[in-house]
């Protein structure tokens, strides 16, 4: 049997190392009408309607829009930032790149195992208690204003958009697989929903999306997981025997380097997850959602709690996967040898083969509520940043907050709509890079400001401005430079430069520039910066003056 | 910033508490990332060590360790937050009580 598939299975698990559902390479043929999926998935639209409904009811001002006024508890809170991560993209995504690579699948994991608890050690209470809304409040905050948030704003918004991208184009193909319904329609009903959630209820809406979504993809995982081990007569390492035995990799599955075989390509890749995930946006943004910085810190490690129990299953699930498909190839492989539906399908075809096809259903609808979930906190904290980064600092005397709301709900509308053409533009494109980038993005610029802002008490505006502009170029550039482009779209035969993540050479430049072109800022605006740093220090350690649940 | 907000972040109580907060926070983020990148690094250069099998099994060292990381991340996480709840917010809170703050403002 042969093997092929896997280029896409990799390339779909790189860009759910960004949650993005991944890119099938053309190989999405559209399948037959999904009838009990479709039925499943109309329920759950039902019922995140009528709570977008409820919810916007109570979403009258700016502050409820984005953070839900601070009235999120923990557990909604930390079970809808683990269900930003535990998207179809990771359920899918990962389990496809252990069935394929094996080993080196669990890189993805463990990228996002890593960077959880620094969030929770060094950001999540510090965050809470600085900022209102968004992350770029809380870089601002002693620098001067105008400079940094746009800077800031800008680097924020290209993760935002490029993530978005990664996620609808995904969407799209997957729908399409699970559904049986065009990908044009496909996309079209993501945005659309999206846009309602997001303008209408908000903050409260979207966290209950996600919180349901996550539910929903933890229960069906853990069916899944149950009857996988059933298959092996419930012996954990019966599942690894077997794998061993049945996959073509043979003993090798169980080693490092099928997917990474290049030592410092893995080691940038983890740098690129590492600091990647601790600059996202829209997670980040969640940290504003709950009361204090209490709530903060139980909230991330609620999701802590979820996403290492769903990880365990992931693994369970993908070595599972590889015994299941080979010993019924008949039922998965088409005549010509490739996986019945592309790469991805390696689960989908697990919660088949040992659930049957309400199990199925039920995966399919998840799925496709997921990225639901997902593309709405993103165009949310997108919204965010133009309505209260952008808007609101360069408005000045004409500002008010009915404009600001207009502007946010019009964002919305806008990036819906650019949503859906960039996923037309993208269709047929080989998308990985595109998530690559946010991540690198989020790594190189925000991650590095961010910890420099709440930690280091000489960084100035200057600084940041300077540091985040080179930060964005390089950035850029060895992405265009790298295989993800160079190779992948424009064709040449080699690039220029060597890995799809340059992260291993982006962050050390920006953190050099953070710090080179604050200690040289001889200004007087940069002595008095460092002089905020203790009543910001004060503020972040004991939370007096922190943004209250009530008034934001 | 008032005069007795001064007072209390200069006190000893309240040094003393924040140099143990900063000692916990950073030492269990050496931590983490010491274990995060051993993890990256014997991916890559230490193929030999992650392939080896362990007890009579076809698992293999790569898998128990990617097992661990994941249970070590939440257990460690779980530390720091028991420590914080326990330790850390009622000493903090009654240093601020001393200092007039009453109920923790946040």
């Amino acid at each position: 049997m042969k093997l092929k598939g896997f280029y896409s299975a990799l390339l779909l698990s790189l860009s759910s190392v960004a949650q993005a559902a991944g890119d099938i390479s053309g190989a999405a043929d559209k399948q037959a009408l999904n009838i009990p999926a479709i039925v499943m998935f109309l329920i759950f639209v039902a019922t995140t309607l009528m709570i977008t409904m409820w919810a916007a009811r109570r979403s009258k001002t700016a502050g409820a829009l984005y953070t839900a006024g601070g009235g999120i508890s923990a557990w909604q809170n930390g079970t809808a930032i683990a269900g930003d991560f535990i998207s179809a993209a990771s359920f899918l995504g990962i389990t496809s790149a252990l069935f394929a690579f094996g080993l080196d699948g669990s890189l993805l994991i463990i990228g996002v195992m890593g960077s959880w608890p620094i969030i929770l050690f060094l950001i999540a209470e510090r965050l809470r208690n600085l900022g209102k809304f968004t992350l770029v409040d809380v870089v601002s905050f002693r620098l001067s204003h105008r400079p940094v948030r746009l800077v800031i704003a800008i680097a924020s918004l290209a993760v935002i958009v490029f993530y978005l991208i990664g996620q609808l184009v995904g969407a799209g193909k997957l729908i399409q697989l699970l559904f049986g319904i065009d990908y044009l329609f496909a996309v079209i009903t993501v945005s659309v929903l999206m846009i309602l959630y997001v303008s209408l209820g908000g903050m409260l809406a979207t966290t209950w999306v996600q919180v349901i979504k996550a539910f929903l993809l933890i229960s069906g995982a853990i069916v899944t997981c149950f009857l996988v081990l059933q298959y092996f007569d419930f012996s954990f390492t019966r599942v690894f025997d077997s794998a061993v035995e049945n996959h073509p990799r043979g003993k090798s599955l169980l080693n490092a380097g099928n997917w990474q075989s290049d030592p410092l390509g893995g080691l940038s890749l983890g740098l690129t997850m590492l600091f990647g995930f601790v600059g996202l946006p829209h997670v980040l943004m969640r940290m504003f959602t709950v009361k204090d910085a209490a709530a903060a810190r139980k909230s991330s490690f609620i999701a802590i709690c979820i996403m290492s129990f769903f990880y365990l299953m992931v693994i369970v699930i993908g070595f599972g996967a590889v015994s299941i498909l080979f010993e019924n190839p008949e039922n998965f492989y088409d005549s010509a040898g490739n996986l019945i539906g592309g790469g991805n399908m390696v689960a989908v075809h697990v919660a088949h083969f040992v659930g049957g096809s309400f199990l199925l259903g039920f995966m399919a609808a998840v799925t496709f509520a997921t990225i639901l979930a997902v593309v709405a906190g993103l165009t949310l904290s997108g919204a965010a940043t133009v309505a209260h980064d952008l808007y609101q600092t360069f408005s000045g005397d004409n500002y008010s907050e009915k404009t600001e709301l207009k502007i946010m709900r019009t964002s919305v509308v806008v990036i819906g709509i650019l949503g859906i053409l960039l996923g037309l533009a993208f269709e047929n494109q080989n998308i990985a890079f595109v998530t690559s980038f946010a991540l690198v993005v989020s790594a190189s610029v925000n991650a590095p400001v961010l910890v420099a802002a709440m930690y280091w008490g000489g960084l100035t505006t200057r600084g940041v401005v300077i540091s985040g502009i080179i930060g964005l170029i390089i950035s850029i550039v060895l992405i265009i430079l790298g295989p993800g482009v160079m190779t992948n779209i424009l064709g040449y035969s080699e690039s220029w430069f060597p890995y799809t993540y340059p992260t291993i050479v982006t962050l050390p430049i920006t953190a050099m520039c953070i710090w080179f072109f604050s200690v040289t800022d001889k200004s007087q605006r940069a002595a008095r910066e460092r002089a905020a740093f203790e009543e910001q220090y004060i503020r972040s350690e004991l939370g007096i003056g922190a943004s209250k649940a009530s008034d934001h | 910033m008032s005069e007795n907000l001064k007072d209390l972040m200069q006190s000893e109580a309240y040094t003393s508490l924040a140099s143990r907060r900063r000692r916990v926070s950073y030492s269990l983020t050496a931590i983490n990332l010491v274990l995060y990148m051993a993890y990256v690094l014997s991916m890559g250069y230490a193929r030999d060590w992650i392939a080896q099998p362990v007890g009579d099994s076809a698992l293999s060292v790569g898998i128990v360790f990617t097992i661990f990381v994941i249970i070590f991340s939440a257990a460690l996480s779980w530390f720091y937050v028991w420590w914080a709840n326990s330790r850390f917010d009622p000493a903090l809170r009654s240093l601020l009580s001393d200092a007039g703050y009453g109920e923790r403002e946040s």
